[in-house]
């Protein structure tokens, strides 16, 4: 194609010169066909290619039709868009030992020039909160949250309790911006496993398994999302299914994240099933799952439908629902609960 | 609703018989016997005239037996005659054309044309004919009837360079577009640059824009009527023109001598063969017919069949060599329309009463396939409509007509069938896709009637109904009009249009698919309804032949549907999950100021109007602008005999930018396990970003080489975007070094174009 563009060029040059040529009267071709003629032949010349070699009519059509589609291009003109003012992001979870942390960042341009798939570590000081004042109010207590040893805009707190139904509110203050925000979630009672099961049959499909699990459900309407890790088991330390301290080990990828309502729940009882993609021959999965507000839920389900290739190109533009006032992003207190799977082998 | 029942009624028994003879009979083409639609037939003495309908009929009772005649029809010479009658009786009148004349009996044609302007109750309405079309320069001197239209007052278009037309603030598939009757759902080829109209084939179009007569309904903001040549009883003629994307060639003429006639029009383009030569690959082409025949059975009854078929092919084959042999890959798609429509045309005894009976079935269907190895994909969507209608019209006197009739119309709608096999199949699921069948049906009843020498009024009421499944939707759709005659130059109309829309389109904000889906009314998905009032003012000057129309509007639309944020539209089969119901509202201010006849012609057109849409579920429920809410448009189109060879047009439009929905912002959001980070976008608000405006001046030398007898020819010599200036066709994101920054790309620079027309006739 570049090739053959390259040619056209060349030929639109010379042939202007042509033009510019037989426009003087000395040298004007006399009579139509003479001009038509010159063209053709001219055509001929500059192409020097067996793919001319045809009427001289079509040559000359063939050639208002490529010069048509090689026409002018106009310059773009700019538009004027006002960037999104930078506002405190917050991320939230309570993780093993009652231990509830949250993510502080800022929000910023999607003009901005900063190379975002790299992710710099000067960038990435810029972005996350590291001296917010960060602080929990639930059942008469206040805690206010700590930095994570060396890692900027993670803070923590060991809840001192962790009641069902319970009212977290959360407050932060940026000294740095004299910003601050402010968001409420209740604690929802977490929710087991009452089964699961992957098991892999298929060996035509790489690494893939059927998954199957079953959840009770809890009274009026529940919100749950349900995570799969690649289990890769520490070297070290037997494996106990319970011990959710596997939850932060960088070696468990998700692979599977499933969003799902207790609509169509029968006898308290969800069943859901699926297939898995691993992207290793492993021996277990670490499934994670959790109760979750119905807010948080459709957060998810947002980032959900604004993930991939396929719908940054074809989905509809969205903005994602938040619960932090005068921020972004969502404040959850959810509790996951996590749980080992053995894949079994089918012959 | 009672109480404009009664008024419907009343009207109908207060008529008086105040007439005594009877004539009736169509106006013709004197050389082709061609039908003309909206001649005008006078009667000087008397100072009463009609025009005939959109089928070249005309009726009118006299209380005299000896009356004078003056027809005329702009470009055709004005006749006079003087008419003894006895009894009812029929009577064909025909008209010669005026080939290259422009003086009195021009004049005399346009001046009747324009007392009309003045004198009917219609309003928002616009007609074009071919010639008009066929001088307007469009992109690659390709003549294109729906960018003509985009050029009139309240049509606003999408892209550049898209046949969209959103008129009134309304939406693209609000628009009611039938040809001979049948309804054309897919109005381009080549992703929407050119309509799938043959500018050849047509013989009249009609664009309304409010004001609605009764005899149409199923959208809300706008009908194109287009009508197709019915071929020449008298001679053969062929015509067409080498251009440079298409070329075409449309043949009629009589199959026996005054009893029966065709038309056949086809026309292709040749890219795809082009490129081939020059050892490019782009196996891209479309290509579209229309036949026409049209049969006299007798001087009451005529028979015609029509048909359009159409289509856009893109197939791409590539074979690659691999370790394992030969890999081919073949993608391609195959989108088109299917219309054919047989009409029959009857004058009952009386001679007043005239009646069109159509039988009509239309089919689009697009199919998008894939091949690799093993595997293969096919999606399809499909509708098909099947539909009876029937009109009567009855000229009770000139100044009282009647018009009445019923339509039932039966839709079959498969959307998103898909068929896979091979590995592919374990990744997308091939399905059926849903058959939904749909019965869409009204009856309909109207009156147009001069109360007074200065005041007429147009009273109809339409029932329509929808039934789907078990679920069925109905309801009543009055309209009015009225015009008060301030004296013969000026008047003012006002005029009340309440429309029912039983399916809609659904198409990505974001993105432009030549496979938006059409989608019926469903138990969840609800009818679309608006109720637009208008207020206009009609002023002609008859010694400068220009007619100036000042019109405003105000259009509440309801059940208006858009995809939900974040609505996945790609093999999804489960549309009705991601649809939401919402609202819109319009206003504004049209002024068209329009010369047809003289050395130089064409019009000026002005709009200012706000469109907005309102959805709960959207913009946090805050109303936002409609995506085409072009704040104001103008346009300029001329055309200038500069001598008996060479004409010269030219077109200036301009358009307040399109809006759209930008990403302003982003924020990093742990995942749910905080092992990784996530970027989330921010969008502004919705269609909170203006794009920049986009004018455009396009002209067009026509030259017509010396006569040569039955052979006529000429050459178009023009260009597309004369200085080069970027109308917005997409928005892209630029990195300028130092920050990132939206910018509008336009798809078309300066394109020079040339074309060669021609014409031939065997007398």
């Amino acid at each position: 194609m570049i090739l053959f563009k390259q040619n056209i060029l060349a030929i639109a040059k010379r042939l202007a010169v042509y033009f510019r040529l037989s426009l003087n009267p000395k040298r004007r071709p006399q009579g139509r066909l003479k001009w038509f003629g010159k063209v053709s032949s001219f055509i001929k010349s500059a192409s020097g290619s067996t793919v001319f070699a045809c009427s001289q009519k079509f040559l000359l059509l063939a050639f208002l039709v490529l010069f048509t589609f090689t026409a002018c291009t106009p310059d773009e003109l700019p538009i004027s868009v006002q960037p999104a003012e930078s506002k405190i992001a917050v991320a939230s979870l309570i993780g093993p030992e009652k231990l509830m942390v949250v993510s502080l960042s800022r929000s910023f341009s999607a003009l901005s020039a900063e190379d975002i798939s790299e992710l710099s570590e000067d960038f990435l000081d810029r972005l996350l909160l590291d001296s917010a004042l960060v602080r929990l109010q639930y059942e008469g207590y206040t805690d206010t949250l700590r930095n994570f040893p060396q890692i900027p805009g993670l803070y923590f707190t060991q809840l001192q309790t962790v009641e069902d139904f319970l009212l977290m509110e959360l407050s932060v203050y940026d000294s740095t911006s004299n910003e601050s925000v402010n968001a409420q979630s209740v604690l929802l009672p977490p929710v087991s496993l009452d089964s699961a099961g992957i098991t892999r049959g298929d060996t035509s499909r790489t690494f893939a398994s059927d998954f199957g699990f079953k959840v009770n459900d809890l009274p009026g309407d529940n919100f749950f999302v349900v995570h799969v890790y690649q289990f890769t088991p520490p070297d070290t330390a037997a494996t106990d299914s319970t011990d959710t301290g596997l939850f932060f080990n960088n070696q468990n990828f998700l692979i599977y994240e499933q969003l799902f309502t207790d609509r169509g729940a029968q006898n308290g009882i969800i069943r859901k099933s699926d297939v898995l993609e691993f992207t290793s021959p492993v021996d277990s999965a670490l499934v994670v799952i959790t109760n979750i507000e119905e807010g948080y839920y459709r957060f998810l389900e947002a980032r959900k439908r604004s993930g991939g290739f396929l719908s940054s190109l074809a989905n509809e533009p969205i903005n994602h629902p938040t619960n932090v006032k005068n921020g972004v992003g969502y404040f959850s207190a959810h509790q996951p609960r996590a749980q080992v799977v053995t894949i079994t082998y089918q012959e | 609703m009672n109480k404009i029942a009664l008024i419907f009624l009343g009207l109908i028994l207060t008529t008086k018989a105040t007439a005594q003879i009877t004539i009736s009979g169509y106006v013709f083409d004197r050389s082709d016997r061609e039908t003309l639609p909206g001649a005008t037939i006078y009667l000087p003495v008397l100072q009463m005239g009609t025009a005939t309908n959109a089928y070249g009929f005309y009726s009118i009772t006299v209380p005299d037996n000896k009356i004078e005649v003056r027809l005329s029809y702009l470009g055709y010479a004005t006749k006079d005659t003087t008419l003894q009658l006895s009894q009812n009786q029929t009577i064909d009148f025909y008209l010669v054309e005026e080939i290259g004349q422009i003086g009195e009996i021009e004049v005399r044609a346009s001046h009747l044309e324009l007392q009309e302007k003045v004198n009917s109750t219609r309003m928002g309405t616009v007609t074009l004919r071919p010639e008009e079309i066929s001088v307007i320069p469009t992109l690659g001197g390709e003549s294109d009837l729906i960018k003509v239209a985009q050029l009139l007052p309240g049509v606003t278009s999408g892209g550049e360079g898209s046949t969209g037309m959103f008129v009134r603030g309304g939406t693209d598939d609000q628009n009611l577009v039938v040809l001979d009757d049948a309804v054309v759902y897919n109005l381009s080829h080549l992703f929407g640059f050119f309509s799938v109209f043959n500018s050849d084939a047509i013989k009249n179009v009609e664009l309304i824009k409010g004001g609605f007569p009764v005899d149409y309904g199923g959208r809300l903001s706008s009908v194109m009527d287009v009508r197709m040549n019915e071929g020449s009883m008298e001679r053969y003629n062929a015509r067409g023109g080498i251009g440079l994307l298409t070329s075409r060639l449309t043949i009629d003429g009589p199959i026996l001598n005054d009893k029966m006639s065709f038309m056949v029009a086809a026309r292709r383009t040749y890219i795809d063969q082009v490129f081939k030569t020059v050892g490019v690959s782009l196996p891209y082409y479309f290509y579209d017919y229309n036949v026409k025949l049209n049969y006299k059975i007798s001087d009451r009854d005529r028979v015609f069949v029509s048909s359009y078929f159409g289509d856009d092919v893109l197939a791409f084959n590539e074979t690659s060599e691999s370790d394992e042999g030969n890999e081919d890959l073949n993608f391609g798609f195959k989108l088109g329309n299917f219309t054919s429509t047989l009409r029959w045309n009857h004058i009952y005894n009386s001679q007043k009463m005239f009646s069109n009976i159509t039988l009509h079935q239309t089919r689009f269907k697009y199919d998008i396939s894939g091949e690799f190895i093993d595997n293969k994909i096919l999606i399809r969507s499909q509708i098909q409509d099947v539909g009876l209608k029937a009109d009567w019209q009855y000229y009770y006197s000139p100044e009282n007509k009647y018009v009445f009739g019923a339509m039932a119309t039966n839709h079959y709608f498969r959307p998103n069938v898909i068929g896979t096999s091979g590995d592919i199949s374990e990744l997308v699921e091939g399905r059926d896709g849903q058959l939904i069948q749909n019965l869409e049906g009204a009856i309909y009843a109207g009156n147009e009637r001069e109360i007074s020498q200065n005041l007429s009024i147009n009273l109809g009421l339409r029932y329509s109904f929808a039934i789907v499944d078990d679920q069925i939707y109905s309801g009543p759709e009055p309209r009015f009009s009225a015009r008060y005659k301030l004296n013969n130059e000026h008047s003012i109309k006002a005029g009340y249009s309440l429309m029912r829309q039983y399916m809609h389109r659904v198409s990505s904000s974001s993105l432009a698919l030549p496979t938006d889906l059409w989608y019926p009314v469903t138990k969840n998905v609800k009818p679309q309804r608006s109720n637009q009032f208008s207020l206009a003012y009609t002023r002609i000057f008859p010694e400068d032949q220009i007619s100036v129309e000042l019109e405003t509007y105000f259009k509440n639309m309801y059940n208006l549907i858009e995809y939900r944020e974040g609505a996945s539209l790609i093999l999804n089969d489960n549309f009705e999950r991601e649809l939401l119901a919402g609202e819109g509202s319009s206003y504004g201010f049209e002024i068209l100021a329009r010369k047809k006849t003289g050395i130089i012609k064409g019009w000026i057109s002005y709009s200012i109007s706000k469109t907005d849409r309102t959805f709960a579920e959207l913009n946090n429920g805050r109303s936002y602008y409609a995506k085409y809410d072009r704040r104001h448009v103008a346009n300029l189109v001329s055309m200038i005999k500069l001598s008996s060879r060479v004409s010269f047009s030219a077109v200036w439009t301009y358009q307040s930018g399109a809006w759209f929905t930008p990403q302003t912002g982003q924020f990093l959001m742990p995942n749910a396990s905080l092992t990784a980070v996530e970027l989330i976008p921010i969008y502004g608000e919705r269609n909170g970003t203006s794009l920049g405006a986009a004018h455009r001046l396009d002209i067009n030398f026509i030259l017509k080489p010396r006569g040569n007898g039955r052979f006529g020819g000429e050459w178009h010599f023009g260009a597309y975007n004369f200085y080069n200036r970027a109308a917005p066709f997409r928005v892209a994101i630029n990195n300028n070094g130092v920050t990132y920054e939206y910018v509008q790309q336009g798809l078309f620079g300066f394109i020079p174009s040339i074309a060669y027309n021609f014409n031939f006739s065997s007398r």
